[in-house]
């Protein structure tokens, strides 16, 4: 049934945007945060998303083109630190400056809002399919 | 091949519903790539709704009329969409258009199930002497 298919493709979006939701969450948790496992202050994370085909079978025309989305990776933002002068921090080097993460918060906010608004629009689509498939059902009843 | 039931406005409805899903996992898959960078998105196209008509024969009362042809199986053309903008990332899903098409498939699979119910109500209509 090629209902499925619309459900399994709208679940990689899901997916995709809620990983979105992730990292901006992990963003602003660790706006100020200047210890990490690799050394150093955090670095932004930001994921990467790529279109994938479905695995169908080979005489699909149509499953052929139709991508799911996938986090290929979770990319960190290499932007140099920012660096404030708070000489009594633990972490300040030999003049005084703490290197602080590069994060932005009006640029996650933004990010959290689009992710949402993206994961709204699969959760219709979802809704949408599910709504099809109750009026296929009700033909015989 | 001879079904159970076999009726012309069946087996049409039956076809536009699946033409009709497969529109809705277009949508779906342009939805699901909504904020991949690069990704075009994806019309489909399909080659009855050229005014094919199979198994629901008109009536031809002069030799100048066109006969409608026959109905093959469903032939689906995928082709890219016409970007009414691309974002600087390269992708060219327009929200907007999404889900104004995925109400009207919406839309038209319910309107479709809904002839099937009637037809299908109308036979047993017949089938029961007028009881069922």
């Amino acid at each position: 049934m090629s209902l499925q298919r619309a459900f399994a493709i709208s679940a990689t979006g899901l997916t995709a945007q809620r990983t979105r939701m992730e990292t901006v969450a992990s963003n602003l948790a660790n706006a100020r945060t200047t210890r990490t496992p690799e050394g150093g202050p955090y670095r932004r994370q930001a994921p990467v998303f790529a279109a994938e085909p479905l695995s169908v079978s080979f005489d699909d025309t149509l499953g052929r083109v139709l991508r799911s989305v996938q986090v290929q990776r979770i990319a960190q933002d290499d932007s140099e630190p920012l660096l404030r002068y708070e000489p009594g921090h633990p972490d300040a080097d030999a003049a005084g400056f703490v290197a602080y993460p590069n994060i932005d918060p009006v640029k996650e906010m933004v990010d959290m809002l689009s992710a949402t608004r993206s994961y709204e629009a699969n959760v219709t689509v979802v809704r949408s399919v599910k709504d099809m498939g109750q009026h296929a059902l009700q033909i015989i009843a | 091949m001879t079904r159970p039931v076999d009726d012309a406005v069946i087996r049409q409805l039956q076809e536009s519903l699946g033409r009709l899903s497969m529109r809705a996992s277009v949508v779906a898959s342009n939805l699901a790539n909504v904020d991949t960078p690069g990704y075009r998105a994806q019309r489909v196209r399909f080659a009855e709704e050229l005014g094919k008509v199979g198994g629901l024969e008109m009536s031809r009362t002069e030799r100048g009329h066109l006969a409608p042809k026959t109905s093959g199986p469903t032939r689906a053309t995928v082709y890219e969409a016409a970007a009414s903008r691309v974002r600087q990332d390269g992708n060219t899903v327009d929200v907007d258009q999404e889900m104004t098409a995925l109400a009207a498939v919406q839309g038209r699979y319910n309107a479709a199930t809904q002839i099937v119910r009637k037809r299908l109500a109308l036979m047993r209509y017949a089938v029961t002497d007028g009881k069922g």
